[in-house]
């Protein structure tokens, strides 16, 4: 086995614990982009028709009249649309949750043996973050990161705009070396007002129970992708130990012994009920859905963004406008 | 004092270690539990729906563990305090293990019943049969105190020194106290009589959780005779007697318990020993109570004292007409203080008019009399005269118009004994200065005062000069050193009077009046409250009334005193021992009765009462049941969960099949008419018949009453008595030719014609010959009826399941059929045949017993060919039946 080979073999074991900025530089293929000009990802399927045509397709109801080539269809007596491959800069939206129940496992769970080398949630929200934030920068792409500090905020209340990848792997490696404190991140984050305009992308990372809106954030794009973060001791509770009390009190006060949580796999029923009604509220907004945990290894996560990305050029229609 | 539980003994004080140790126990336990405890913050939990899927499981809480301790503690007491032991385990007999307390009651009430004598005679005996049985230990209603002793005449030899105490005993008290000596027993004697007083508030019942009671009865029934007593004995105050009278006088009340009739009597008064008095008294007819009126002259004259004892005089009664048997001594006699040694007061005021009620002063001197006070009442002071200071109070009410000189006396009138002026600051004793009424003019009482003080005294009567109102006088008197009495404390006006050392100087006359809120009530407490105040008043001295102590219980009161040397300890016997009352049995102890060697106990000893073991039992019963329910429930909840409610109408079927179903089955049933024996049974039949085949049969046929057009719903009908078959009055026995019922074509034959039709089966135990069956079913005829004929070897019945080559003939007569619809319908057999199968077999009249085996094999040929005709000639177990045959 060749040295190269075992890095390879041992960035497919890493997980999205020590996922970085980074590992985005090898995201950078041909296949994402119809072009190597570094003009953005957004693919822009709305140019007029012209001679220059890269595709043909039949027209499906919904597409603009304007975009019908005409004289193909006197040939043919077929409606045909013709599209022509082009980018721009896209604005990407980037949502982190930040707010409380991020902020888990806590130290005193952490102290325990079990939980000692679980990450919190907020710090892999951050990873992803940035690592998408790094992604679109090095597209060519705008890029607004914002974050949910507050724990009764509906919408995030901070911003990071990073002009650079360079500004935004410095500030990451900042947040790193501070073990993603929360008083640094406040300080990464600078106090904005979200305005109601129109976004190409927008990337929501959080676990879903915090009070933030995520649909609403999230409806300021036009394609629309939630990342559903949870920590594997959240996501698999076989570490439960059945004698112990489990509870949460910010909302509902309400606390389970660890064999009613076990008892027919209740929990994990309910947790996968949870998951599937996100899913199916997000379908109606035609955003896509990914449950991440720390334990998600990158380049399974990488596959998965890879899939996202390649999707939206397929499916990128006229209408979209 | 140990408790028996079950075989063991328990005493409150190891129960204290076991419930400290339990409580340490719990509070390890809690501790542990408390280690246990793990609470992880688990912010999914948020998403959990509340407990509607799942059943609320019991979460084990840490409680706090002072209230957990406290719990724990509670429990622990009210399990010692409410359980008891279901049934008293009694020990093996130990002579000294049991424990015997004779206490002896010397109350003046047993002294009626039985002599001191007999009394000690009686607890000698009790003794002498107890000693043997285990310790005894004495007491008396005496004194507080418990004898040991190891033979009874020690007992004896310490009572013969005792004789009857003063009244006024009460056994509740007494026992308690006894008790309380630490006494170790377990059966308590109680020598003593059936008085009320003695025993009430006794409750004895209390005493059984330690020891057993018993009483040992002296009274005896009373003939005659009844109690004598006085009841009450009351000096007259000054205004209640006789005016001018300078004797004692006395009301005394004597009563009487006996018979209504004309009593009388001599009452005495003794006082130092000397009868002083004698007065004849006559009870009248029908009266029970009655008072006399007993004065006497005062001899010696007594002497006003505070200090010194008390002297008392005595009543007796004395040489009663006509004699009866006066049951209790101790009451003719009774105590009063001899208060004729009563405080003087001296009185100076101008008397306004004769009535009391023109008299200013009139309430103030009722008031005094009232509370004992003896008072001389002078209108003026004799100047020239010496005061008499054997007084302990001078009153001085003046300032209507008349000149000091005339009402106040000069502390120059005080002299001594030997006749000089007396050196005493204030020689005049305690003196009360009071204005009339409200209109005088207060220039002469100030002159009074100032004859009064001291001459040396801070007071010149010159400053009297402008002192003529109340204003002026409530001015002047602070002014002068006095000190405030009543009112509010520098509010001059306010004050009722002012003191100066032994003088109170009143500033408003000492009588009712409203408008100086005096009301007639509270003027004698006014008065009452400065004369105790000044010490000049003391209840138990001055009363007239006859307070002398009446001990209604000597363990109470008497008891615990150490200076039994105390005057009073002489006591007037309490009237409820007086009145001779005795308790109802019902409500006293077991009686014991050491004469006659055995225990007459007149009341059961209830223990179920209060025997706790049957609610234990319900409540944990309950408890059980409580925890069933709640089982089948949760079994109900899991089940539902289970099937998901898609098998409910399953689950809901099983259960009403279970509630309201039964098991299918099917059994040969058969009718029978005419059988002789009403409790027809062929269980051994039945029995044998679905041995060897599977068919069930009824251990019992069903009976048919009556043959008719309902009946014929059986298929399979056997009638042993044919008469029920043809109509009455054509006799087949007499060699007549016999119809059937309804012939020629009636309802009946009609019906039976139709039956046989839809397959019923037809058996007749009848010995008629062919041709009288051939007349019977005549009218059956048509077509498918062929005639009656002897079963032939080859037919059906002789082999449907057993191969028999012939059926039992009886007297020659054999057995017939007759075919219907190409079947056997109807079958007609010579004799009894059912009587000789069933349960008690009967012999057949044919004169030779049947073989049980063959009979029931034929029976089972029938019910085969009964149920499934001739279904051997479909052929296939021919050439099995021929190889059989052969």
């Amino acid at each position: 086995m060749t040295k190269g080979n075992a890095l390879e073999t041992a960035e497919k074991k890493a997980t999205l614990a020590s996922l970085t900025p980074d590992l985005g530089e090898d995201l950078h293929s041909s296949f994402l982009k119809a072009s190597s000009k570094p003009m953005g990802s957004f693919l822009n399927p709305l140019r007029r028709p012209s001679r220059l045509i890269e595709t043909t397709r039949l027209y499906s109801p919904g597409d603009p009249i304007q975009a019908i080539d005409w004289r193909a269809f006197a040939r043919t007596d077929q409606l045909l649309i013709r599209q022509v491959r082009d980018e721009s800069t896209a604005k990407v939206l980037i949502g982190i949750d930040l707010s409380e129940s991020m902020n888990w496992p806590p130290e005193d769970l952490k102290q325990r043996s079990l939980a000692n080398t679980v990450p919190k949630k907020s710090e892999i929200a951050l990873r992803i973050g940035f690592f998408l934030g790094s992604l679109h920068l090095k597209m060519g792409d705008e890029v607004q990161i914002w974050a949910v500090v507050k724990d009764r905020d509906l919408s995030p209340s901070a911003r990071l705009q990073p002009k650079s990848i360079t500004e935004l792997r410095q500030l990451f490696t900042e947040l790193e070396t501070e073990r993603f404190n929360g008083t640094l991140t406040s300080r990464v984050f600078h106090q904005a007002h979200l305005e109601r305009t129109r976004h190409d992308l927008g990337y929501w990372i959080g676990d879903g129970l915090g009070d933030a809106d995520f649909k609403l954030f999230l409806g300021f794009a036009r394609k629309q992708l939630m990342l559903h973060l949870l920590s594997s001791l959240e996501a698999d509770i076989s570490w439960v130990s059945s004698q112990a009390l489990y509870y949460d009190e910010t909302h509902i006060k309400k606390q389970y012994l660890g064999h009613t949580l076990l008892e027919n796999q209740w929990y994990q029923k309910e947790l996968d009920h949870w998951r599937e009604d996100i899913r199916k509220s997000l379908n109606h907004t035609n955003a896509s859905y990914f449950l991440v945990t720390n334990d998600t290894r990158i380049d399974l996560f990488t596959k998965m963004i890879f899939d996202y990305f390649k999707s939206l050029n397929v499916s990128s229609n006229v209408g979209a406008s | 004092m140990g408790e028996t539980l079950g075989p063991l003994m328990y005493t409150p004080t190891m129960f204290t270690m076991g419930l400290l140790g339990t409580c340490l126990v719990a509070g390890f336990l809690w501790w542990i539990v408390r280690r246990k405890e793990d609470r992880i913050w688990l912010p999914t939990i948020r998403i959990l729906p509340l407990e509607s899927r799942i059943l609320p499981k019991i979460m084990i809480r840490v409680p706090p563990l002072v209230a957990f301790l406290c719990f724990l503690g509670i429990l622990g007491a009210l399990l010692f305090l409410s359980t008891k032991p279901k049934s008293q385990i009694f020990r093996t007999f130990d002579p000294n293990q049991s424990k015997h307390l004779i206490f002896v009651d010397f109350s003046p009430s047993v002294s009626r019943h039985i002599s001191l004598e007999d009394l000690k005679i009686l607890v000698k005996a009790t003794c002498d049969q107890l000693i043997g049985n285990g310790k005894v230990q004495g007491a008396t209603s005496h004194k507080k105190e418990v004898y040991s002793f190891d033979h009874c005449e020690d007992f004896d030899r310490m009572l013969q020194t005792l004789d009857f105490h003063r009244a006024g005993l009460k056994l509740g008290e007494a026992i308690k106290k006894t008790m309380a000596l630490g006494v170790d027993v377990d059966h308590i004697y109680i020598v003593s009589d059936r008085d009320q007083h003695t025993w009430i508030d006794f409750n004895w019942n209390f005493l059984r959780d330690e020891a057993e009671v018993y009483l040992v009865d002296t009274s005896k029934p009373q003939s005659g005779g009844g109690n004598l007593y006085i009841n009450n004995a009351q000096m007259l105050t000054q205004l209640q007697a006789s005016p001018g009278s300078t004797s004692s006088e006395w009301d005394i009340e004597i009563s009487r318990t006996f018979d209504e009739g004309e009593y009388q009597g001599t009452l005495q008064v003794v006082y130092e020993n000397q009868t002083i008095k004698e007065h004849r008294f006559a009870m009248s007819p029908g009266r029970k109570r009655q008072t006399y009126r007993v004065d006497w002259q005062t001899t010696p004259p007594p002497k006003g004292s505070l200090q010194g004892t008390n002297p008392f005089v005595v009543f007796q009664i004395a040489d009663q007409q006509p004699k009866i048997e006066n049951q209790i001594l101790l009451d003719d006699r009774f105590y009063a203080y001899y208060s004729s040694k009563k405080q003087n007061i001296m009185v100076i005021a101008e008397n306004s008019g004769e009535q009391s009620l023109e008299d200013p002063l009139g309430p103030l001197m009722a008031s005094l009399d009232t509370l004992g006070f003896t008072m001389e009442r002078k209108d003026f002071i004799d100047q020239g005269k010496t005061l008499d200071t054997t007084r302990d109070l001078l009153i001085i009410a003046g300032g209507d118009s008349t000149q000091a000189e005339r009402f106040c006396p000069t502390t120059h009138q005080v002299k001594d004994p030997s006749g000089s002026p007396t050196n005493d600051e204030t020689p005049l004793g305690n003196v009360w200065l009071a204005p009339l009424n409200t209109q005088i003019d207060y220039f002469e009482m100030c002159r009074c005062l100032g004859r009064l003080l001291p001459k040396n005294g801070a007071f010149k009567v010159a400053a009297c000069e402008h002192v003529h109102t109340r204003k002026d006088w409530v001015t002047l008197l602070p002014s002068i050193g006095g000190k405030q009495i009543g009112g509010t404390l520098g509010t001059q006006g306010d004050a009722l009077a002012y003191f100066f050392k032994s003088i109170v100087a009143f500033t408003m006359p000492l009588a009712p009046q409203k408008s100086l809120g005096l009301s007639f009530a509270k003027l004698p407490i006014l008065v009452r409250d400065l004369l105790t105040w000044q010490g000049l008043y003391q209840r138990q001295t001055l009363s007239r009334k006859s307070e002398w102590p009446r001990f209604a219980d000597i363990a109470t009161d008497l008891w615990d005193q150490t200076d039994i040397e105390k005057p009073t300890q002489i006591s007037n016997v309490p009237i409820g021992e007086s009145d001779l009352n005795t308790m109802d049995s019902t409500d006293l102890p077991p009686i014991w009765n050491p004469l006659q060697n055995n225990l007459a106990k007149t009341v059961p000893m209830k223990r179920d009462m209060d025997d706790p073991v049957p609610w234990i039992k319900l409540v944990f019963m309950l408890l059980i049941a409580l925890t069933g329910l709640e089982l089948l429930a949760w079994l109900g909840v899991k089940v539902h969960k289970i099937t998901k409610m898609r098998l409910a109408p399953l689950w809901i079927g099983a259960f009403l099949g279970w509630v309201h179903g039964d098991l299918s089955y099917a059994k040969v049933e058969f009718g029978v008419y005419g059988n002789k024996d009403a409790n027809l049974s062929i269980k051994f039949l039945a029995k044998e018949v679905s041995a060897r085949t599977s068919i069930e049969l009824t251990s019992a046929p069903f009976r048919v009453l009556q043959l008719d057009g309902s009946s014929l719903t059986l298929p399979w009908i056997w009638i042993s008595d044919i008469n029920g078959l043809i109509t009455p009055d054509t006799s087949i026995k007499a060699g007549g030719e016999g119809s059937l019922k309804g012939s020629p074509i009636g309802s009946f034959t009609n019906d039976l014609m139709m039956w046989l039709r839809r397959g019923g089966f037809l058996v007749l135990e009848t010995n008629l010959s062919t041709n009288q069956l051939q007349q019977l079913t005549k009218n059956l005829g048509t077509a498918e009826v062929t005639p009656w004929l002897p079963l032939p070897p080859d037919h059906e019945l002789m082999r449907s399941f057993y191969l028999i080559d012939a059926l039992p003939d009886c007297q020659g007569e054999i057995w017939r059929g007759l075919q219907f619809d190409g079947r056997l319908a109807i079958l007609a057999i010579p004799y009894g045949f059912l009587d000789s199968l069933k349960d008690k077999r009967l012999k057949p009249n044919c004169g030779r017993p049947m073989d049980q085996e063959y009979s029931t094999r034929v029976f089972v040929n029938l019910i085969m060919v009964a149920l499934a005709t001739d279904y051997k000639k479909d052929q296939i177990h021919l050439p099995e039946i021929l190889k059989r045959l052969r």
